[in-house]
């Protein structure tokens, strides 16, 4: 593990904003830490960058009680950022750098192939007020990497991308993972959570309420369902399944929903029966949307149900 | 520390080579230079003016035996002309102006200047004072006094000792000079709290308001982001003193010369001016030195500059730290700033009446005002006792500024677009890590 949490506590004045935050990022892959807004995800992010300190609990960086020279090895994007705006591009950059106690030559080097992958090599001279704003995110971006840590915390990392950058982004978060670096990544956009993330923890109201492997998550929560494109007639209810129709880009596609124990081999058998040309059947993957939705909705049930 | 350093250079650099510094830096003595040159020539040819006064003295009753001497802009002559023939002389222009000297119905003599044009009152205070000492001095001649003696008593000047009795011992005191130096450190060391103070809160709300502290934060300790930029822009400061320390210097043995020469031009040839400059000379001459404490003054300012703007950054670094926006400091900043204000409001007043009295004594003591108002004392000696104690609370002062904003400035950076009270800040502090 390169993270784990044991028992995090922290309080606002009387706000309980988490309690007992148990989590495990696993080395080398890419942690996704989801919830609604304010469910605390920026505050445990900055106990685990030392920003502010927990309550009770601890924190350990790969196995040992996390200190101030592993917050070196950390690198950061927060949520809300920025640059210096008169101060070059370059200049800032190694100034970053030096904070984390990187050599000079190591950080230069850095720099240069990253403005290079990013296309920024000749603004670097330049002061960040005459980027673009894609431009002075990708700065932004290379400000968290260039000491190269071993983590890496994206807070909303996405948030102001246009698409183009967000998909350049996405591709370089790809090919950080596959150097071996980790990153707990947090973020609202669930389809990118899907396509990023192996494990994912979500909290809510500072608690976890749903946390493990990506696949196994929603492995868990797909239920008996099935997607059908067909052609000629439009298969109709009957006593073993139910038909929906659901929002999806294709046409004649439905949702098939068979009752309790049905097997899909009855369901095609009746649906042949019907006279319906099958083109394609699959079972239909929980969405994160839908299991994020559903866990905050469980939760807050409890909660009541608790009160 | 590495990092405060880190912090500090940046502040520094970035600072030093906006091009608004290297303007402001070179400016700003010049213009202040032009400004005090301006009042000072205006001064000088108010007094001289370039025209020489050409004045023809009708002397009808032969009241003066000899001739008046002239000064820089006026110059007598003596000739016979009858009334009626004034204006045909004045119009030809050779003569400004006549001056006529006759007996009054009482026998007494009577001057009277014709122009044809209106005299200004400074000139024709100008020539009655000039008239007043001739007469004068011919009355003295008349009863018998010597020119000699008229002469040497007119150079005679006292020189007002004022004498501290204390303990038994008796000590010299050139308070004046020393209250001048000490008003001029004062207010050097109010003008750096004040511009720099300032800039230590900009740079805060910068920071704050780019949304680039998250990023600091999460590399270097909020107090050490605190001390470094307090550090830095102190830095900047100083750098600027020095810059214009070496103008100054630089430019004082030209515009001495300068000054001197348009003196020299203007003023030469008149007794009057000539005795006072003698008297100036002797009251700014280097007497003063050896009872005003120099090294003790230089020492004790670098403290209260050091410590006052620590105690004040700190408090304007909190404030920083705390708002969003430059609009939402006004409020906070008047109560440090009233202080301040004060401070050198009440030590102008304190120079000319009541250097030790009690208030004085307890404003000395406050961090708050010490620094401006110690300045002003410590020419006019103060008791070890109540220096030493002056700046341990200066020094608790800042330690305390220093903790107290440590701790607003930690929360405060991190909290974005809440409306800010009074009572939020109490909550900053009380806030834990």
């Amino acid at each position: 593990m390169i993270l784990e949490t044991r028992k995090i506590n922290k309080q606002f004045q009387t706000k309980l904003v988490l309690n007992d935050i148990n989590l495990s990022v696993p080395k080398g892959s890419i942690f996704g830490l989801l919830g609604p807004n304010g469910a605390g995800k920026t505050t445990f992010i900055r106990i685990l960058t030392k920003i502010i300190a927990a309550d009770s609990g601890q924190v350990l960086f790969d196995g040992h009680p996390l200190s101030m020279e592993d917050i070196f090895k950390m690198g950061y994007l927060p949520e809300e950022r920025g640059l210096y705006k008169k101060m070059g591009v370059e200049e800032q950059l190694l100034f970053f750098a030096a904070l984390k106690n990187t050599p000079l030559k190591k950080a230069k080097d850095s720099i240069a192939s990253w403005a290079k992958k990013f296309d920024l090599l000749n603004v670097l001279h330049k002061p960040a007020e005459e980027l673009s704003k894609g431009m002075q995110q990708k700065v932004q971006f290379m400000a968290a990497l260039i000491h190269e840590p071993k983590l890496l915390i994206l807070d909303e990392p996405f948030s102001g991308f246009d698409p183009i950058h967000a998909q350049l982004l996405l591709d370089e978060i790809l090919a950080l993972k596959a150097n071996g670096t980790s990153i707990i990544l947090s973020s609202h956009r669930m389809e990118t959570v899907e396509q990023l993330c192996d494990h994912l923890a979500l909290i809510n109201k500072g608690k976890v309420i749903l946390s493990g492997e990506l696949k196994q998550i929603q492995k868990n929560h797909s239920k008996n369902e099935w997607e059908l494109e067909f052609e000629g007639p439009i298969p109709q209810n009957n006593a073993n399944f139910q038909i929906h129709e659901f929002n999806t880009p294709k046409t004649n596609c439905v949702l098939i929903k068979p009752l309790s124990d049905i097997s899909l081999n009855q369901v095609l058998i009746e649906l042949i029966n019907q006279g319906v040309q099958i083109k394609n059947i699959k079972k239909q993957k929980a969405s994160m949307a839908s299991i994020f939705i559903e866990a905050v909705a469980e939760n807050k049930q409890k909660l009541n149900q608790h009160a | 520390m590495h990092k405060i350093l880190l912090i500090a250079q940046r502040e520094f650099l970035t600072r030093v080579r906006k091009k608004s510094f290297i303007l402001m830096t070179l400016l700003s003595p010049l213009l202040i230079l032009l400004f005090y040159g301006v009042i000072f020539y205006l001064n000088i040819k108010n007094q001289n003016p370039d025209q020489l006064r050409k004045v023809l003295v009708v002397d009808d009753i032969h009241y003066f035996k000899q001739t008046i001497p002239s000064e820089a802009a006026i110059a007598f002559d003596f000739g016979k002309l009858n009334k009626h023939q004034f204006e045909n002389e004045l119009v030809n222009e050779y003569y400004d102006l006549i001056l006529n000297v006759c007996k009054d119905i009482n026998g007494n003599a009577e001057f009277s200047l014709y122009s044809i044009e209106n005299v200004g009152f400074m000139l024709k205070e100008q020539i009655a004072r000039i008239l007043s000492e001739q007469v004068q001095q011919k009355t003295l001649i008349e009863n018998g006094i010597a020119p000699e003696l008229i002469y040497n008593v007119k150079q005679m000047h006292i020189d007002l000792k004022s004498i501290l009795i204390k303990d038994h011992n008796a000590t010299a005191n050139h308070s004046e000079m020393g209250a001048l130096i000490g008003f001029i450190l004062a207010f050097v060391i109010y003008i750096f709290i004040f511009l720099y103070g300032v800039q230590v809160m900009r740079g805060a709300i910068e920071e704050k308001s780019s949304r680039i502290v998250e990023i600091l934060v999460s590399s270097v300790k909020a107090t050490d982001l605190m001390y470094g930029k307090i550090i830095g822009i102190a830095a900047v400061g100083i750098t600027q003193f020095m810059i214009w320390i070496i103008l100054g210097l630089g430019l004082m043995g030209p515009l001495s010369g300068l000054i001197g020469q348009m003196v020299d031009t203007h003023l030469s040839g008149t007794i009057q001016d000539n005795a006072q400059i003698q008297h100036l000379s002797q009251n700014i001459g280097m007497e003063w030195l050896n009872e005003v404490n120099l090294p003790l003054i230089f020492v004790l300012f670098i403290c209260y500059f050091i410590g006052g703007y620590l105690f004040y950054g700190a408090l304007f670094a909190a404030i920083g730290a705390a708002v969003d926006n430059d609009t939402d400091t006004q409020q906070f900043m008047m109560p440090i700033t009233m202080p301040l204000v004060f401070s050198l409001i009440y030590s102008q007043s304190m120079i000319g009446t009541n250097p030790d009295g009690l208030l004085t004594s307890f404003l000395s003591m406050l961090p708050f005002t010490s620094p401006v108002i110690m300045m002003v004392r410590i020419p006019y000696g103060v008791p070890t006792i109540e220096l030493v104690s002056s700046l341990l609370c200066l020094a608790a002062g800042f330690m305390l500024s220093v903790w107290f904003a440590s701790k607003i400035y930690r929360v405060g950076l991190l909290n974005y677009g809440n409306k800010l009270t009074y009572k939020s800040f109490w909550k900053m502090f009380r806030q834990k890590e």
